[in-house]
């Protein structure tokens, strides 16, 4: 999910060097108006030390902060994956045949010794732990079931990695695809990962147009039906982000902001004139 | 009379003049820019890539023929992946896309040769190794490697984490060998449908040398995908109407610098 941060930074990359001081533009200070993720996050500060850690939006009983408090368990919701740091821990999770596999590292070279491995299923019910034995590799059963499944290791001193696999990485993934539509599957994206390209899935939907005819898609997977509604939604909204992205960057002023500006100027003006000129009026000289 | 026609003829001549001092001598670049350069999540794990001959800073560029080869390298070996290149139309030209799902943690490098793109205005051809690296789940290890291709760049700082204002360091290698005292082009891509805006031609292209040892250093000033390109000659002809020509083989690398971003309330 922090790959959505990622994808969205070369949008956010441009403003650009506009010449005069290009080399202060990549360390932009925070714009002052914004109502962003980031700003809900800087009014989280106070906070009970463990809410970041348990985005449970019940856990949350403060009055002020709940707002806040339930804005940094949503953008915990969206970016799942642990981030990276120095000596962060990381856990991978695959399909292995009719087992789940988990490879627990600091680095590719440093495993976790003997942490604990969790799995977690789609409503983060634990079910199923291990040691992470000498070399960082547990197998698990597939375990029955359908949705995403998350993977949780603890490394001991604070060390802990998340891993979710997606539902359509299950064992078994095609039947498993289906399951993916079901509750806890948040993430659009993530029902067109096969091992065949998204892109020629969608591509392939595209061509049979009548794919598309609402409620009773016979004949076609809801794989396909989803890569279609999902190619079209891109389409239709990706103008919009394009907008937003530039309306956000600021850029420079356009006719309209400048003839409004100027609009405002004169406004402005004549208000204060007509202050000024009312009988009475402080400072009016008679 | 004659001086008021005289006058617009002359700022014409002028305008038309600057046109033509500021004709364009951009840099080409081979691009391979991947929709995003780290992969954390598996449920967001597909990567696609934007694979073209271009000039990065200006956005445009030329028909990229049908590669020579398309390789994607990691754990440790090369799989050619030609094959699985789609030719598109970016404008009238000819680009070309590739989706690569990240199945293990690891660094993979996709590295593009294309055919000797004849340049008439610069009289040589041109062959641009072009590189790119994505890093997935965590492992970033073995950036620093030279995957062994004719000419490249290799990252002396982790190509998966830098920032804009970071320095970034390369190597170039030509048959395995530093190139010193090199040129190496600089240019940033603003992105699908972005330009970027310069004070003046000249600032388009940066360039910077590699020192004694091949090493050469530069530092982006703003975030997104920055290009490098080590020039080098070849020690070959290729032929153009039945004469020899010379050949530049350029070891080009994209790296992504992030926007470093204010702090936040530890948790």
């Amino acid at each position: 999910m922090r790959g959505n941060c990622l994808a969205r930074n070369p949008l956010a990359a441009v403003p650009g060097t506009r010449g005069a001081a290009p080399g202060l533009t990549g360390l932009r200070a925070p714009s002052s108006g914004a109502a962003g993720p980031r700003g809900r996050r800087g009014d989280a500060t106070g906070l009970p030390s463990n809410a970041p850690t348990a985005p449970t939006p019940g856990a949350v009983t403060l009055g002020g902060p709940a707002l806040a408090a339930f804005a940094l368990a949503l953008c915990s919701a969206i970016a799942p994956s642990a981030p990276a740091f120095a000596h962060a821990v990381y856990v991978f999770a695959y399909a292995n045949g009719d087992e789940i596999c988990t490879e627990s590292y600091f680095t590719r070279k440093n495993r976790v010794v003997d942490g604990r491995i969790a799995m977690q299923d789609a409503s983060g019910t634990e079910i199923g732990s291990a040691s992470t034995g000498a070399d960082g590799n547990r197998c698990f059963p597939a375990p029955p079931g359908e949705g995403d499944l998350k993977f949780v290791v603890l490394a001991g001193e604070g060390h802990r990695g998340e891993f979710t696999l997606p539902a359509a990485d299950r064992p078994g993934a095609p039947s498993a695809a289906e399951g993916g539509a079901g509750p806890g599957r948040a993430d659009p994206a993530a029902t067109g990962s096969g091992p065949s390209p998204d892109g020629a899935a969608a591509d392939g939907a595209g061509a049979s147009g009548e794919a598309a005819s609402p409620g009773a898609p016979a004949g076609v997977s809801e794989e396909t039906l989803r890569a279609v509604v999902r190619e079209e939604l891109k389409a239709q909204i990706s103008p919009v982000v394009r907008a937003l992205a530039e309306a956000r960057d600021g850029g420079t002023p356009g006719l309209r902001e400048i003839v409004g500006g100027l609009g405002w100027v004169a406004g402005v003006c004549g208000l204060v004139l007509w202050l000024k000129r009312r009988p009475g009026a402080p400072g009016r000289k008679d | 009379m004659r001086k008021t026609l005289l006058q617009p003829a002359a700022v014409f001549a002028a305008i038309a003049l600057a046109f033509c001092a500021a004709a364009p001598a951009y840099a080409h670049f081979g691009m391979v820019i991947p929709s995003k350069p780290t992969v954390t999540d598996a449920a967001d794990s597909q990567v696609d890539f934007d694979i073209k001959f271009w000039h990065p800073f200006e956005n445009n560029g030329m028909t990229l023929a049908k590669p020579v080869s398309f390789k994607v390298y990691s754990d440790g070996k090369a799989t050619d992946a030609l094959a699985d290149l789609k030719e598109k139309k970016t404008g009238d030209l000819v680009t070309w896309s590739y989706s690569w799902k990240a199945a293990r943690p690891g660094v993979a490098a996709f590295v593009l040769e294309p055919q000797p793109y004849w340049e008439p205005a610069e009289d040589k051809f041109i062959i641009h190794y072009t590189k790119a690296y994505v890093d997935a789940f965590g492992d970033d290890e073995g950036w620093n490697e030279p995957l062994g291709i004719k000419t490249e760049i290799v990252p002396r700082a982790k190509p998966g984490g830098v920032y804009a204002g970071n320095t970034f360091v390369g190597k170039v290698l030509l048959d395995g060998k530093a190139v010193p005292n090199g040129e190496v082009e600089v240019e940033w891509y603003p992105g699908p449908d972005r330009k970027g805006d310069a004070p003046s031609e000249s600032m388009v292209t940066q360039v910077t040398l590699t020192d004694e040892n091949g090493n050469f250093a530069f530092t982006p000033p703003a975030p997104g995908w920055w290009g490098f390109a080590a020039l080098n000659d070849a020690d070959y002809k290729l032929k153009s109407d039945g004469q020899d020509k010379d050949v530049e083989l350029g070891a080009v690398l994209w790296v992504y610098f992030h926007e470093f971003r204010p702090s936040e309330a530890a948790q």
